[in-house]
């Protein structure tokens, strides 16, 4: 990771990663850095082409740094952490290295991350599920990035280990 | 001379005659009626939206019929759309061991288009049976599935190991895209063949290129 990022890119699934995202790092970065910017693939289809992606971020657009953030799709905290490691192996493939990007993964997807304010234990199963049942109107990006905006993030990072382990590693991007 | 009016009544019907919906389309854009295209634009992407939600209230059985006979509904619509970007639809055809969901041409290659709205991602063995029926066809000819729901990691990868690239994959991203206006289905299919052939990518989202261009 570089010492002080100054443009840094996110690489999302979906319009409402990239609006939880964009809120979070907004709260992260006192003073924002240079340049912010988020792509989204689209859907999970994508994933197998990502470093595609990432070095036209690098080499075309001169970010200095990506992070790439998708849902684990698995409460395994161990799963995750190979599937994180399996990504990395295929960036490396295509010379891409720990220097300039980072991977996270939301266990098991990002909503637990949200529901992290009211629930203790937010990374089992079905958090998309119980996130809708409690917040029907939390499936719009804007409602998403209200929500991200007002999270506890002290309480959240506490009972979220995949949260918190994304914001300190934002912290270290950038100061 | 058809009108949007007529198209629309069309578009209306619980059912959408998509050979008629074709016809009509060609009709009315030879006819040259002011507003025409734009008219009947925003009646698909109506008919779209609808589909987006179940209406209120349906039994559990109704619901089940419902989103079955959705995905029936994308493929009217998609043809609808195809006939007015000019690219000659074929709507649905059975040959004797094979459903084709619809075909049609762009820049003189042939595609064969299968559509699915089901709640799960679309597996390997889906992906496959495309590629299968492709592989039966002229050369040059080249399938797009169209997924609302999506494909799976795996499903999308498959699609290029130890093989030629011979299908390309549209996602609910990418449909919703082309139904909005966001951009028209030709320059979407040519964006997808350009990815496949440069890099080989068989899924590459209207919103990344976008992304990307504005990074």
């Amino acid at each position: 990771m570089p010492e002080q990022a100054e443009r840094i890119a996110f690489v999302v699934e979906g319009d409402a990663d990239k609006a939880v995202v964009e809120s979070l790092a907004k709260r992260i970065w006192q003073t924002p850095p240079e340049r912010v910017h988020t792509v989204r693939l689209g859907g999970r289809a994508a994933v197998p082409w990502l470093w595609a992606t990432v070095l036209t971020l690098l080499d075309e657009k001169h970010y200095n740094h990506v992070v790439v953030l998708l849902d684990a799709d698995t409460a395994d905290g161990e799963k995750a952490a190979d599937r994180v490691e399996e990504l990395k192996a295929e960036l490396l493939k295509h010379r891409i290295t720990d220097d300039s990007v980072s991977i996270f993964l939301a266990v098991p997807e990002l909503e637990a991350w949200l529901l992290a304010a009211t629930e203790e234990n937010p990374e089992v199963p079905g958090a998309k599920q119980r996130l809708r049942a409690a917040l029907p109107e939390a499936t719009s990006p804007d409602e998403l990035a209200r929500l991200a905006s007002k999270l506890n993030l002290r309480e959240a990072r506490r009972r979220s280990p995949s949260l918190n382990t994304f914001l300190s590693a934002l912290e270290s991007l950038h100061r | 001379m058809t009108d949007a009016a007529d198209v629309e009544a069309l578009l209306g019907r619980e059912r959408i005659p998509a050979a008629e919906l074709r016809n009509a389309i060609a009709a009315g854009q030879r006819g040259g009626g002011e507003g025409f295209v734009q008219k009947v634009r925003g009646a698909l992407e109506r008919r779209f939206a609808s589909l987006e939600k179940p209406p209120p209230s349906l039994s559990e059985q109704a619901l089940t019929a419902w989103k079955q006979g959705r995905g029936y509904r994308l493929e009217e619509l998609l043809v609808g759309l195809m006939a007015l970007e000019g690219l000659r639809p074929e709507p649905a055809y059975r040959t004797r061991s094979e459903q084709i969901d619809a075909l049609f041409e762009l820049r003189g290659r042939h595609f064969l288009l299968e559509a699915k709205w089901t709640s799960d991602a679309q597996s390997v063995s889906a992906l496959y049976e495309l590629w299968c029926k492709v592989d039966g066809k002229l050369a040059g000819t080249l399938g797009v599935f169209v997924s609302m729901n999506g494909f799976s990691e795996d499903a999308a990868k498959s699609l290029t190991v130890g093989k030629t690239v011979r299908v390309i994959l549209v996602d609910g991203t990418d449909v919703r895209s082309a139904f909005s206006g966001e951009v028209q289905w030709a320059e979407l299919i040519d964006l997808k063949c350009r990815m496949a052939a440069q890099r080989g990518i068989v899924y590459y989202s209207w919103k990344q290129k976008k992304d990307l261009e504005n990074a």
